[in-house]
């Protein structure tokens, strides 16, 4: 903790829109729960007319980009550049917890803004146009990481299959309604934008509830055209065990044969993805593992289940 | 959140699979989650790919922990079990003979966690526990020798041969643990649980929130363990919120630290009361009232503290009675003893069953040998005896008892001051047989007559200089005298206004400030019989003079002296009937009303300030929302004040605010009451006589004043 380093330049390369994305230099502020190999890192910068609120000064005119922290597995990091000590990590630390909050207050002051003012090339125009560059910096070199995060991730073919078909920037809220993708980044993965997705109108899961105790997950249904459909599942067991948060259950619908399972808790540090999901597609029968989650942080109502084939 | 984690056979064969079995053997060991397959068929095919797949160890344990949840389901009877997939897994798992299983099947059974010092992973081993016919003491699978140490064997040993002696049944234990397993369970603190779980199944007892642990000899002493601590923590885990432990080896000091409520026992019959007894709430006393019924000394002076939950103690009737023989033996205790069950009688909201199994010992032959030593004491026990009867409406009881305490009439006005006793005796009476069950009289009895004159008398001749001393005793039984003509009708109003200036008189023209209140109340009595009258001008006089300084400013030129917040729930009742009655309704009172209609209602008289109120507000939300609250809250006390729902009802259905459908239900309930319950049924006849609920209704409308006079209304 408290290293700054660049990300390796062979994990470089031509992402959405035909850009060409430079591994940035990140400051890596703490482990990722059950992971000793994989970090949450803050992007730098040291440009200083491009500092913001959410910006943690680290040495001379070099800033942490508090409100952009995501996942870095340690194998992807190049040698280190600089130490800082511990004060400057909680600092970095504390903002970037700081920071879900602020932000949702800034984008909606952004939005009365934008709503009230005509356009004008002002300083907090740039600042913006930075900052939304440095995101889908940060949902590429994400991208990277969900794979060392989740071997489902890692190893999805459904995965790959979106990564192929949606390639162009709005192609996934075209598909699937933009009403199903609210809240999330539209250069964040595919698959991880689904599972993340809001999908229904909160009435409809009510409604068709089963008896049992249990939660709706979300299953891609592809023809006639692409949707999300709620399926219940039931819950058979929800414990903190020595390897993490164990979700099992079941779900009562037919699964076809190819079908994966994939899914992400928003928990208060964040998004925990299930390291290891399995489903039985003969059974309904599936196996969820969160390293990342603890029985303080195990919410059912913020846990977001995807089933789907490619 | 799954409490217990939910698993199945197929389920299991699909997690082995995955390789990650392991991951599901802590929930298999627990076979309250066990969901068995809808057809047995699928359960032994289920089995046998089991079988062939899993390591013996772990078959084991799914083996022994489906055939507890196949056994412990459906709570005894044994239809209630699955018989073909018992088969099926008696088959699978050896254990016991081709005899002992149907005698298994037969057998009632129950879950038992037993609490362990966690050696390995698991910090509870659950056991079914069964009960057979029979003088055999235990029977236990042949491999239990192989899973538990020898003080494990021990102290189910010790257990069965408890629950033998005690109950004449036999114990039976399957250990939800693999047979192929290493050994597993420790210690001798399966004992206590395993015992109090069979005895409290033979009972009818299974407390939710109660676990134990504890080693036992056979004199029924409850002997020490290891890690209660630990133990605790495991209990809390499963959900308990109170862990019956040994006395000895809990450090006091760290008492307070357990997770949940440690209850320590020194013996058995201890921790028998507490399976039998202890529910949510009983806190740290919980053996409280045990130890009062093992002193008589204690329980004379703490009767009233006794909690009602006490009686579900299978020991509590042969030793409360033992208690009570020791302390009618005493006089001095026994005075005690009858002060507080007096107090409980008297509550309005203790149970009447629970006063009733209180009442059992302090029978007629108690009564006869109180009697002997003490008539003030008998007296008083007669006296108790009587009101409980009169209230649970049981006139012959109630009969047989007033003629004890007539009998001791003489005996009693031997003493300095029994003749107020023997008064207060008459006052209770009066409004027992009559108001209270709605059996209005103007006659007065002989004895009551006799007593007033009696204390006239004394008051006369206790005169000095003319004055006469206030006399409370004679005010009260005045008091009573103007309620029972008032509820007699208008045509009494003069003997209300008579009786109660004399009331008023005695209790010192309210010039005495300790019976300024009861002097103020008779103003009360006078109100409702002008009321009823219709003497609406004498009425408001006597409202003013009523309410005093707390009177609205309006009548009086000022403001109000005392806030509305401040009178008591009488006072506003006078406000609301008079407002209703007369239509003179003070504006500000008016709002004061309608804020505080937003606020809760306990007790009489607030269902009739409500119902008037009602009546005076204007806006048909406030209406209904008195109304319903009126009849609710009147539902919810005592015989007397249930049948004043009607009024409310009625003027729902007049006014058209609620439907039939929504009304019946009520009603019903009040003719229930009226029908089998101690009220004095002719007062009710023409309501009964009706066909249907709005019949009844409309028959309440019609006759509200005759069915519900003076204070009633």
């Amino acid at each position: 903790m408290g290293d700054l380093r660049r990300i390796r330049e062979d994990f470089g390369g031509w992402g959405p829109r035909g850009r060409y994305f430079n591994p940035p230099l990140v400051f890596l502020v703490e482990e990722v729960k059950g992971r000793k190999d994989v970090f949450r890192a803050a992007q730098v910068h040291d440009f200083p007319a491009l500092k913001g609120p959410g910006d943690t000064p680290l040495f001379a005119e070099v800033f942490a980009e508090s409100w952009n922290v995501y996942p870095v597995a340690r194998w992807r990091l190049g040698p280190l550049v600089r130490r800082m000590d511990q004060a400057v990590t909680a600092r970095v630390l504390k903002n970037a917890r700081r920071r879900p909050h602020e932000n949702k207050q800034a984008t909606w002051a952004k939005g009365v803004e934008r709503d009230l003012r005509s356009p004008a090339y002002s300083e907090t125009s740039f600042l913006e146009a930075f900052r939304r560059l440095e995101k889908e910096t940060a949902a590429f070199f994400t991208s990277l990481a969900l794979s060392d995060l989740s071997e489902t991730f890692a190893t999805s073919r459904l995965r790959r299959a979106l990564m192929e078909k949606f390639t162009d920037f709005g192609a996934l809220e075209d598909a699937f309604g933009s009403a199903v993708i609210l809240e999330d980044d539209p250069y964040e993965d595919p698959l991880l934008r689904l599972v993340l997705s809001s999908w229904m109108p909160p009435s409809l899961p009510m409604a068709a509830a089963g008896p049992a105790q249990g939660f709706f997950v979300k299953k891609i249904r592809w023809a006639p055209s692409p949707a999300l459909e709620p399926v219940w599942a039931e819950l058979r067991a929800f414990e903190e065990t020595e390897d993490g948060f164990l979700v099992a259950g079941k779900i009562h619908e037919r699964v076809c044969e190819e079908a994966e399972i994939h899914a992400v808790w928003r928990i208060p540090a964040g998004r925990a993805l299930a390291r290891e999901a399995v489903i039985d597609p003969n059974t309904g029968y599936f196996r969820l593992l969160f390293p990342e989650v603890t029985k303080k942080t195990a919410i059912l109502a913020f846990l977001e289940v995807l089933i789907g084939r490619p | 959140m799954i409490e217990p984690a939910l698993w199945s056979l197929d389920e299991l064969i699909v997690w082995h699979s995955w390789g990650r079995l392991r991951e599901r053997l802590p929930h298999v060991a627990d076979p309250r989650g066990f969901m068995p397959p809808e057809d047995p068929e699928a359960a032994r095919d289920a089995l046998e790919r089991l079988q062939a797949c899993v390591d013996p160890v772990s078959l084991g344990l799914v083996l022994a922990s489906c055939l507890a949840a196949v056994l412990t389901r459906g709570q005894g009877p044994s239809e209630a079990k699955d018989p073909a997939l018992f088969r099926h897994l008696a088959n699978a798992m050896p254990g016991f003979s081709t005899r002992d299983r149907a005698r298994l099947l037969q057998a009632p059974w129950t879950l038992v966690p037993i609490l362990v010092d966690a050696r390995g992973k698991r910090d509870t081993v659950w056991f079914a526990g069964g009960l057979l016919e029979g003088d055999e003491t235990l029977l236990t699978p042949c491999w239990w020798p192989s899973v538990a140490d020898g003080q494990a064997q021990n102290g189910a040993a010790v257990a069965g041969t408890l629950v033998q002696a005690r109950i004449r049944r036999g114990l039976v234990i399957l250990p939800v643990v693999s047979p192929w397993g290493p050994q597993c369970v420790f210690g001798p603190s399966l004992a206590l649980p395993l015992y109090l779980a069979a005895v409290g199944l033979a009972r009818g007892r299974r407390p939710e929130h109660l676990a134990a642990t504890g080693a036992l000899e056979e004199s029924g002493a409850v002997g020490a363990v290891s890690a209660v601590m630990k133990k605790a923590r495991a209990a809390r885990v499963l959900g308990r919120r109170a862990l019956i432990c040994p006395d000895q080896g809990v450090e006091l000091e760290r008492k307070g630290s357990a997770p949940l409520t440690l209850l320590p026992v020194k013996d058995l019959e201890a921790a028998e009361y507490l399976w039998e007894t202890y529910e949510d709430q009983s806190g740290r006393n919980a053996l409280a009232d045990f130890q009062r019924l093992s002193h008589p000394e204690e329980l004379a002076h703490t009767l009233h503290l006794v909690d009602a939950r006490a009686r579900g103690w299978h020991g509590f009737q042969p030793r409360y009675r033992e208690a009570v023989e020791k302390i009618a033996r005493e006089p001095a205790l026994t005075m005690q003893a009858l002060e507080r069950l007096a107090k409980i009688v008297r509550d309005p909201q203790a149970d009447p069953a629970w006063i009733q199994r209180l009442l059992e010992p302090w029978d007629a032959s108690c009564f006869q040998s109180v009697a002997e030593k003490n008539a003030l004491a008998a007296f008083q026990l007669a006296q108790i005896r009587w009101a409980a009867a009169t209230r649970r409406g049981d006139p012959g009881e109630a009969a047989q008892w007033a003629q004890c305490c007539e009998a001791l009439q003489d005996r009693l006005l031997q003493y300095p001051d029994g003749i107020y006793k023997v008064c207060d005796f008459l006052n209770r009476r009066l409004v027992s047989e009559r108001q209270a069950l709605y059996r209005f009289d103007p006659y007065l009895p002989q004895d009551v007559q006799d007593m007033v004159r009696s204390l006239e008398e004394e008051r006369r001749l206790r005169a000095r200089d003319g004055r006469k001393p206030a006399a409370p005793a004679l005010g009260k039984l005045y008091g009573t005298i103007a309620q029972n003509y008032g509820f007699c009708g208008p045509a009494y109003l003069d003997e209300v206004r008579r009786v109660v200036s004399a009331a008023q008189d005695a209790f010192g023209l309210g010039e005495l400030p300790e019976y300024r209140a009861d002097w103020r109340r008779q103003f009360h009595y006078r109100l409702y019989a002008e009321l009823d009258a219709e003497a609406w001008e004498a009425a408001q006089f006597t409202l003013q003079a009523y309410l005093g300084s707390s009177g609205p400013a309006q009548r009086r030129g000022e403001p109000w002296a005392v806030p509305p917040e401040r009178w008591s729930p009488f006072e506003h009742a006078a406000m609301a009937r008079f407002g209703a009655e007369t239509g003179a309704v003070d504006p500000a009172y008016d709002a004061w009303a309608r804020d505080r209609l937003k606020r809760p209602f306990s007790g009489h008289p607030w269902p009739l300030w409500l119902w008037n109120m009602g009546r005076i507000f204007s806006t048909k939300e406030e209406k209904r929302s008195a109304w319903w609250k009126s009849a609710e809250l009147s539902l919810m006390l005592g015989p007397t004040a249930q049948p004043m729902a009607l009024l409310p009802l009625a003027w729902l259905h007049r006014e058209g605010l609620a439907t039939a459908a929504e009304l019946e239900p009520h009603v019903e309930r009040v003719v229930n009451l009226l029908t089998r319950g101690p009220l004095w049924r002719p007062h009710f006849e023409s309501l009964l006589a009706c066909p249907t609920a709005i019949g009844l209704l409309e028959e309440t409308i019609r006759r509200a004043s005759a069915l519900f006079p003076f204070t009633y209304r």
